[in-house]
């Protein structure tokens, strides 16, 4: 049994490997932790517009405030900038991580994946004026800055650069100066011709695309690839396999979000940004998955819920180690951070605790799911950094909605009643608070 | 001043460990500089700073980062150890950073 079980964590560890370390997995990655400010930046808008500003939901609906009325252009200039032009960053940003992973030593790939990507889209819209239609040229239709056009800003950002670096290291392409000629010039000399040929190919392909299919480049990557996804994670079943797996990565010890980031960023902070868009506006909000929902219903305290492991430990535990170990994660465990809960108690190759850690996120999120789809919720239309403690997140990403409070406070109360009963069997049970160093964890088994 | 560099997934749930060896590092009157950061940001660090970082120590949770992160850190003779899960689970700041200081002193 050790053996076996040592051979399927090593399998496991093996897959984290490959996902942490594939280059456009990572540029990916990385781009969307640096654009999480422009998110939260946007949701700051989207919420002083909506609580402060705003003449019927806002403060400015007493009358001595109702001057602030007039300033509701300041945030919805913030809110364009930031959440409806956030393909634009995301294009430029996976450009620049991707280049510097592919030891291209300059900001340059990000330019190249904008100008590959801007190439691919059409700039000119139709609009109806008079019930008549007109055509308008030269502009940036929003569906292309918004996130309606990440994956095909993704993907470009991702090709463009690729052929970059590979035409770039191609000894022909390079344009040589003498030596006597500055480095810095040479340096820009020699991405002219790769550059060249990059958006050349970009932009044909765009081009051939649109001639032969009838179809432009942006609808087809949006029907056939990204529309499916968000209706695979905005069914229930999606957002709960996709918990499964990052649980299961978890119990090994490995950090799951992180296993999952390359699919729950885009999708997630996707699904996020259209709702802060459409709450802005005034619209209905259309996403009930989203990144707020993620971290209210199913990841209050840290992954597992394990808020209800520690109370459960408290309101339980008979072991001395176990009760100290809980009462120093409590403090961590507010911000949602619990990794002492899983090194620490331990959850990681526990076979007891392993249970409740990869069941309780499922069922909180499927009474979140139920809660937001009935009506007693509201949907998230706020993003909020995943490290707001529990309560609070819940009403400042609904925008106030006391039923996701009170939706939270049921999910944090089912998580208590089902990590209880493992809590006594682990009173019961000798040896569990000695596992997991790697030696011993496997013994245990 | 000397560096013992600390990473896990986002900077943040290392930064107890961080606290606690610090304390430790204090009652023995050693001179580090102890911190936490993204294991994505290990080779900007590095770039920035390879001359005095003594040791690199990766949280349990961000172990399959432990080869990539060897290859960026051998250049330099720096060597890098995955915490003990148990340590790092109890936050004990003296035995992690005892361990940190003998691996240190592999430092080329």
């Amino acid at each position: 049994m050790g053996k076996k079980m040592d051979k399927f964590t090593g399998a496991l560890e093996g897959v984290a490997y490959t996902i942490s370390n594939q280059k456009h997995i990572k540029a990916i990655k990385q781009s969307f932790v640096t654009l999480m400010p422009v998110i939260i930046v946007g949701a700051f808008a989207v919420l002083v517009e909506n609580m402060i500003l705003d003449p019927e939901t806002g403060l400015a609906a007493f009358r001595m405030f109702s001057f602030l009325a007039e300033l509701q252009g300041i945030m919805s200039a913030i809110n364009y900038a930031t959440l409806n032009f956030i393909t634009i960053a995301a294009v430029v940003l996976i450009g620049i991580e991707l280049g510097r992973i592919n030891g291209l030593k300059s900001l340059f790939p990000g330019l190249m994946a904008l100008m590959s990507y801007i190439s691919v889209i059409p700039t000119t819209v139709f609009l109806e004026v008079d019930g008549s239609f007109q055509e308008v040229v030269n502009v940036l239709a929003r569906e292309f800055s918004d996130p309606k056009s990440l994956f095909l800003g993704m993907f470009i950002a991702l090709i463009s650069v690729e052929l970059f670096t590979w035409f770039s290291k191609m000894d022909k392409l390079t344009i040589k100066m003498p030596d006597s000629v500055p480095s810095n010039v040479t340096t820009s000399f020699a991405s002219l011709f790769p550059s060249i040929i990059t958006v050349t190919i970009i932009a044909s392909f765009g081009f051939a695309f649109h001639r032969l299919t009838g179809i432009y480049l942006h609808e087809a990557v949006y029907n056939l690839i990204q529309r499916p996804l968000e209706s695979a994670i905005q069914g229930l079943p999606g957002i709960l396999l996709l918990m499964f797996v990052a649980q299961f990565f978890w119990v090994i010890g490995i950090h799951g979000n992180q296993m999952i980031k390359p699919i729950r960023e885009p999708l997630l902070l996707g699904s996020i940004t259209v709702n802060m868009n459409a709450y802005a506006a005034g619209e209905e909000i259309p996403n009930i998955i989203t990144m707020p929902f993620w971290d209210v219903y199913m990841n209050i305290g840290g992954s597992g819920v394990t808020i209800g492991l520690l109370a459960a430990i408290f309101i339980a535990g008979k072991k001395q180690e176990m009760r100290s170990i809980a009462k120093l994660s409590a403090g961590p465990g507010i911000f949602n951070i619990n990794e002492p809960v899983i090194f620490g108690v331990p959850v990681m190759l526990n076979p007891i605790l392993a249970i409740p850690f990869i069941i309780t996120p499922l069922i909180t999120g499927t009474i979140g799911y139920i809660a937001t789809v009935i009506g007693f919720a509201d949907k998230a239309v706020v993003m909020v950094p995943w490290t707001t403690p529990p309560i609070i997140n819940a009403w400042l990403s609904t925008g106030g909605s006391w039923g996701a409070v009170v939706t939270q406070l049921i999910c944090i109360g089912a998580s208590i009643l089902i990590y209880l009963p493992f809590i006594f069997i682990a009173n019961r049970t000798r040896r569990l608070d000695e596992g997991s160093n790697d030696e011993s964890s496997t013994k245990i088994v | 001043m000397k560096r013992i560099l600390l990473a896990c997934s986002a900077g943040m749930s290392t930064s107890m460990v961080v606290s606690k060896m610090k304390k430790a590092a204090e009652t023995l009157g050693e001179e580090y500089y102890i911190y936490a950061i993204p294991e994505g940001a290990i080779e900007e660090e590095l770039q920035a700073h390879h001359d005095e970082v003594v040791v690199i120590m990766l949280g349990p949770q961000v172990r399959f980062a432990r080869r990539a992160t060897e290859k960026r850190a051998a250049p330099y003779g720096i060597p890098v150890d995955v915490m003990d899960v148990r340590l790092y689970g109890t936050a004990d700041g003296e035995k992690l950073l005892q361990k940190a200081l003998q691996l240190a002193k592999q430092r080329q």
